[in-house]
């Protein structure tokens, strides 16, 4: 019966059932932000940036990126990559960019709320980013002057550095 | 010596006793529901059962798929086994929720079983520190086939990575998707329904998910909390980092993501039991409400769409803001109408313009704005130069449909239909999916007909008095969009048609026609409710004398609206004219009502007149499965 109502229905199938065919990664998180890569085409490949090093990649490197990665149970060094907020930090604004950046044209919003996690930047009793917000909305146009997330991001370690923001 | 043989035969009591009892807790294992879900084992047909999973490794006894105590048995000697050089490698390390279950089971057991350094799931599990599980529904996105009926996958909520306030978008999503390895279009659908794709398991931050889905498909999410305490967390990452690195066969209509993911989470929770009840099509939407109905889900949180989003910013604008934004977007820079603006209406404005250049541009990811760059860069400087921030507040106002409300997708119809001077028919229909625009809303979109294999079939009274049964319809697929016309998002009505259905020739006899149709047109907001009209082109088999396909032309118009949520009405009128002259042309009048009379069950009464009939009604009972 499966395959009968398979049947009858297949022709209407022409799309893809995976999100996306995702390309291959690299080893690590260098390859990816040195490409401009959509991320639509390497959706999965962020994972590989996380993941790099971890155990994690023998669950769920299923994708093709994880396998361009050598022993996909590489043995773990816990927080190499996954906790090393830098490298999280650009990943985050590699493939949230144009969110952040309207977040932090407007002042809030929770994309510039992620990015304020990252840096360490929310207060831990009250939750509030309001510091960060705002330098986000007042430094705008210093803080984006590039596509690049890492030049973003060193923008940003910069502004938070000037302002004595309380983040890490 | 009778004291040595009398303590010997104690012993060997003893030892059959232990060996009889623990025999019968692996057989009582075995058998258990958490034990044939943690290893995926689902029912097939003629009550077998099967494991799901496809790829070698996951099943250690060479018959473990089909039988689950021979699998048990061989869990059970892995478990036993001797540490490996690479102590990861041992079945303890490689089968956490086995181990769970075992040791809870037969704690005398895994008393006995060897000491492993499971490093590599250690450092996984801290790697991955999670707090909380939710099941997202991602709504119907009619541009592509595969993600008509939406799709699930599991949020995972991040722990101690940073603050108890940190962002959502940081969480992890766990999603299983096929993996096509060919890019034929026909060969892709042929091997999507069929069982021919391996799905697999894919880990990767939440915000991804949210790109692809909320901002670049404008699809809205609904994040369903998983009911599960830390045991149940433990038992999910646990099944997670066991059947992750495996491949299951993905067959589009049942076995397909969501039925997965409910397997998954069966596994995780044993007395979810969603999973069991689907015997033909598994669409997303009903898995979400197999578990709302089972009480394994909490209340959900919804994230707007990109299109949700704009709705909410320009529902904030006064006549004139709005008036101004429909002004700008048909402008390359930004108008100095705006930057004149007092502060707070410039917000509103600028939000808005954002939100547009967001949608229309589906950015997302590392996308840029193109279209509209230097305004995109304009209204960013200017926002920013406002201070003041505007946070999106969710309301009403964007009104979307749950996922777990109202009937489910397939559905069986009962009707009678009676044609003046002609008598009374039968008609008994099945429909596999999803939902039509004359039912009323609940749990679907108001302005998105999507039907997939609707049959219907006619028992029809001949002269002699006896019933003979011909076909009355059969959809292969039925598209019908028809949202409000909109200046600012381009939003206009279409359809798409594949089918056969029964028409009347000049002489009232019946023939079946076969078409293919489509077409572009317009919907506006109209005496409390929608009113649409689309011209379409017809390719098929348009004229009864003769089998040859032929080109025609139609108009599909009508007009629906919903006095109250349980109650849909409306007019139909639907025309065509064959490029063949001498085929008369054809129409339909019909004007309908549909009551939800409980939520898997409807009543809809219709009265219609077509060419070459009289006035007819038709009353029709659906069931939903």
């Amino acid at each position: 019966m499966k395959i009968l109502t398979s049947l009858i229905l297949s022709v209407m199938l022409s799309g893809s059932a995976a999100a996306a065919d995702y390309g291959m990664a690299g080893c690590g998180l260098g390859s990816i932000v040195a490409h401009e890569l959509h991320w639509s085409d390497n959706m999965a490949q962020i994972f590989v940036a996380t993941s790099n090093g971890t155990a994690g990649s023998q669950t769920f490197g299923i994708t093709s990126g994880t396998s361009n990665c050598g022993s996909a149970a590489s043995p773990s060094v816990r927080g190499k990559v996954l906790g090393q907020k830098k490298a999280e930090r650009t990943v985050y604004l590699h493939y949230n960019l144009a969110q952040v950046r309207a977040d932090a044209a407007r002042g809030d919003g929770e994309y510039i709320a992620g990015l304020a996690d990252l840096f360490g930047c929310r207060n831990q009793l009250t939750g509030s980013y309001v510091g960060f917000a705002s330098m986000s909305q007042r430094r705008h146009e210093s803080l984006f002057n590039s596509n690049d997330a890492k030049v973003v991001q060193a923008n940003f370690e910069r502004a938070l550095s000037q302002d004595n923001l309380a983040c890490g | 010596m009778r004291a040595a043989l009398g303590a010997a035969a104690r012993l060997l009591c003893l030892v059959i006793l232990a060996d009889g009892s623990a025999l019968a807790g692996e057989s009582e294992l075995a058998l258990s529901p958490a034990w044939l879900r943690a290893l995926y084992y689902v029912p097939h047909s003629l009550g077998r059962t099967a494991g799901l999973v496809a790829t070698p490794g996951f099943y250690l006894a060479t018959t473990g798929r089909d039988d689950p105590q021979q699998e048990l048995a061989a869990t059970l000697a892995a478990f036993r086994a001797q540490v490996p050089a690479k102590a990861d490698d041992h079945a303890l390390c490689r089968f956490p929720r086995r181990r769970q279950l075992i040791a809870a089971a037969m704690p005398e057991l895994a008393a006995s079983w060897p000491v492993v350094a499971c490093t590599a799931y250690r450092d996984w599990r801290e790697a991955f520190p999670v707090e909380g599980a939710s099941l997202v529904f991602s709504s119907n996105y009619l541009n592509n086939p595969s993600s008509m009926y939406g799709h699930t996958f599991l949020r995972l909520q991040r722990g101690n990575g940073t603050s108890q306030h940190g962002s959502d978008l940081l969480d992890y999503a766990v999603n299983f998707a096929a993996n096509p390895d060919t890019a034929n279009p026909l060969l892709y659908a042929a091997y999507g329904v069929s069982g021919r794709f391996f799905g697999g398991f894919s880990l990767m931050p939440y915000y991804l998910k949210v790109q692809e889905y909320a901002n670049a498909e404008s699809r809205d999410l609904w994040e369903y909390p998983l009911r599960l305490d830390g045991a149940g967390l433990d038992a999910l990452m646990a099944t997670l980092w066991e059947v992750g690195p495996h491949g299951i066969r993905y067959w589009y209509l049942d076995e397909n993501c969501s039925f997965v993911l409910l397997a998954v989470i069966a596994a995780a929770d044993p007395t979810i039991t969603a999973a069991d009840k689907f015997p033909l099509v598994v669409a997303p939407k009903d898995t979400v409400a197999a578990l709302w109905r089972q009480g394994a889900l909490g209340e959900p949180k919804r994230r707007l769409s990109a299109h949700s989003r704009l709705t909410l910013r320009r529902q904030a604008l006064s006549a004139d803001e709005a008036s101004l934004l429909v002004r700008q977007i048909g402008a390359a820079k930004l108008l100095p109408e705006v930057a004149a603006l007092p502060p707070a209406s410039r917000t509103r404005v600028l939000d808005a313009l954002l939100e547009w250049i967001a949608y229309d541009e589906k950015l997302a990811g590392t996308r840029r704005s193109e279209k509209h760059q230097q305004l995109w860069e304009d209204t960013l400087a200017s926002r920013a130069a406002t201070p003041g921030s505007s946070p999106l507040v969710v309301t009403d106002g964007v009104h979307l449909s749950r996922p777990d409300d109202g009937p489910s997708s397939q559905r069986v119809a009962l009707g009678i239909d009676n044609v003046a001077g002609q008598g009374t028919d039968a008609l008994i229909g099945f429909r596999f999916a999803l939902h039509d625009l004359a039912s009323p809303p609940i749990g679907y979109a108001k302005d998105q007909e999507i039907t997939m294999g609707d049959f219907q079939l006619r028992a029809h009274r001949q002269s002699g008095g006896r019933y003979a049964v011909v076909p009355e319809s059969f959809t292969l697929l039925r598209i019908l969009s028809i949202p409000a016309f909109d200046r600012v998002t381009g939003a206009f009505a279409w359809t798409l048609t594949l089918g056969s259905e029964r028409r009347l020739d000049t002489d009232g006899d019946a023939w079946l026609m076969h078409r293919l149709e489509g077409g572009a047109g317009i919907a506006l907001d109209l005496l409390g409710g929608r009113i649409y009209a689309i011209p379409v082109i017809i390719v098929g088999r348009l004229n009864p004398a003769t089998a040859q396909p032929g080109l025609g032309a139609g108009l599909r118009s009508g007009w629906t609206m919903s006095p109250t949520p349980r109650l849909q009405c409306g007019l139909r009128a639907d025309s065509d004219r064959s490029s063949d002259a001498p085929v008369q042309p054809w129409w339909r009048l019909s004007a309908f009502a549909s009551v939800a009379v409980t939520t898997q069950q409807e009543l809809r009464f219709e009265a219609f007149k077509q060419a070459a009939q009289p006035w007819g009604t038709l009353a029709v009972w659906f069931r939903y499965l």
